[in-house]
């Protein structure tokens, strides 16, 4: 345990990656996925830059193993944002520039200054691991990709930094229904080669990870677990999550007074629901 | 770093007497500073314009600290530019320091174009603080329509710059975001950005092609509302009030008293 011994603080912090403390209180471990699931305009942008060492925080602190790394020792350090941390923003695929699809890509390892030949097979990999073939889109321009192609582009793009915290700001969004999950066979790939911090309004997608954390009154909560998550639906909604469509209709009928069972068992819920329809109607 | 834009060329709403000002007496007031800060001779003619400036300013007080934020910067280039033109001067030379010889010419050119400098930049962010986008273009229009009797189109040209400064606050937040995610994935953009190609076009081609995309949005949702297809009526109609007779009074005065001390009193360059 080579951390442990360099900051001293025991098991714990050797496997804690990346830790937001205060009110928005969130640590994620080594290899773990993670997700954020808050409504819009909960604050999870500012959270996610804040994480990324992009933002100062508001109110807390962000270490990255256990150290905040905006804190100088000495009035000459100027303090250095930790590249090991990438973030993929929301809408990334605006953020495309460059004339190839493998320059765009390569412009992350290109500033790690890294030997020729480890940027290309970098390139390559991360190309592949989105499912895109670097043969064929690697000297395409980005603009002349599809949008769905071009937000694979950005992810590539960050995972050629091969970081240890990959956050990801709402990674499906403005995605069709289609783009969107396979977006999401994309990421699940991913799961052990760095500790993956998703950010989403979509209580389906969180449920992907192996800890979900819920943003609402800028504070996190930790829910007791992934599969649990939908125990609290009646809370949820009133959070803004976007849920599946059951729950999105069982709220708005009991928000008109219609009883449904206290259950959050989606095919119970459904079968009430038929129920209900066919009360109404045989009356 | 996104969050707190900056205060430049937006507008704050408020109650302020200067915000109450008529857009077209402000516009008219800011045209006859910029005027008198080009024609004033130091330092009185100076000291009266600054006085002017002052005056304006303290009609909305509570944007002062916000005004200083933004002017903080440019202090520190309108320094450095004085500092070279005091040394690349020809002139009456003070001192030889190795190759760098200081004239006293030099220093009189620096301190004119500098207070020239701050009180121009000064008095267009307080117009632009204290009066909507709209506002400016149809005092604009108010002051430049004659020009249309000589097809000059002037009204689409003042659409095009209103619709400009009001996407200026947009276009700072736009930025700072493709500043962030280009920083998310290792770009290093600090100053020697600027003499980075790459770097550059990290920046520069999203936020062009951002804007591109907006603008021919704009243009279609626009046209779809008929934009520019028959004669215009105005929405908002001016008033002069007394409060403006007052600004028009004071304006003049200065201004006339700026040129008399140009022309009778000595000056120091």
């Amino acid at each position: 345990m080579p951390h442990a011994s360099v900051h001293g603080g025991g098991g714990d912090i050797a496997l804690t990656v990346l830790e937001h403390t205060g009110r928005r209180a969130l640590k994620i471990d080594t290899g773990e996925v993670v997700s954020v699931l808050g409504a819009p305009g909960s604050g999870k942008t500012k959270l996610a830059l804040e994480l990324a060492f992009l933002s100062r925080p508001e109110e807390g602190e962000v270490l990255f193993h256990g150290v905040n790394p905006a804190t100088r020792r000495n009035r000459l350090e100027t303090p250095r944002r930790p590249r090991e941390v990438t973030l993929l923003v929301q809408n990334a695929e605006d953020q495309l520039f460059a004339r190839s699809v493998f320059d765009d890509v390569a412009f992350g390892p290109r500033h790690l200054i890294l030997p020729d030949e480890e940027i290309s097979s970098r390139v390559v990999r991360a190309l592949r691991a989105v499912g895109l073939d670097p043969d064929e889109v690697g000297d395409r321009s980005p603009f002349a990709l599809s949008g769905g192609e071009r937000r694979r582009v950005a992810l590539a793009g960050v995972l050629a930094m091969e970081p240890e915290v990959l956050i990801l700001d709402e990674p499906t969004a403005n995605l069709d229904p289609k783009t969107r999950n396979e977006f999401l066979t994309l990421l699940e790939p991913l799961r052990g080669r760095s500790a993956i911090l998703w950010f989403t309004t979509r209580a389906r997608e969180a449920q992907l990870a192996d800890r979900i954390y819920l943003l609402r009154d800028g504070a996190t909560t930790e829910l007791p677990s992934a599969s649990a998550l939908l125990h609290d639906w009646r809370e949820l909604a009133r959070a803004g999550v976007e849920l599946p469509t059951v729950y999105d209709l069982a709220g708005a009928l009991e928000m008109r007074g219609t009883r449904l069972p206290p259950t959050d068992d989606p095919v119970e819920l459904r079968d009430a629901i038929v129920q209900v329809w066919r009360d109404s109607h045989d009356r | 770093m996104i969050g707190n834009t900056p205060k430049f060329l937006s507008y704050e709403a408020g109650t302020s007497v200067l915000h109450r000002l008529d857009p077209r007496t402000k516009l008219l007031g800011t045209a006859l500073i910029v005027a008198d800060a080009l024609i004033a001779t130091v330092p009185f003619g100076m000291l009266t314009a600054y006085i002017l400036g002052a005056v304006a300013g303290l009609m909305a007080k509570h944007l002062l600290p916000d005004l200083w934020r933004t002017l903080r910067p440019l202090l520190v280039l309108i320094m450095l530019f004085g500092v070279i033109l005091v040394v690349i001067t020809p002139g009456h030379a003070l001192a030889h320091i190795w190759i760098l010889v200081p004239t006293r010419d030099g220093i009189y050119l620096a301190i004119r174009l500098g207070l020239q400098a701050l009180l121009i930049v000064y008095t267009t962010s307080l117009l632009s603080l204290t009066t909507p986008p709209l506002a400016v273009a149809d005092a604009l229009h108010w002051a430049l329509g004659w020009m249309e009797r000589f097809r000059v189109p002037i009204r689409d040209i003042i659409a095009m710059v209103a619709i400009g400064l009001t996407f200026v606050p947009l276009l700072i937040e736009e930025t700072q975001k493709v500043i962030a995610a280009q920083r998310a994935r290792g770009a290093d953009l600090g100053m020697n950005a600027l003499l980075d190609e790459q770097a550059m076009a990290a920046l520069l081609i999203p936020l062009l092609l951002a804007n591109l995309r907006r603008g021919g949005e704009l243009a279609e949702s626009m046209e779809s509302r008929l934009y520019d297809t028959g004669p215009r009526t105005a929405l908002r109609q001016f008033q002069f009030h007394e409060m403006d007779a007052g600004a028009a009074a004071i304006l003049v005065t200065s201004t006339a008293l700026i040129t008399g001390l140009g022309f009778f009193v000595p000056s120091l360059s």
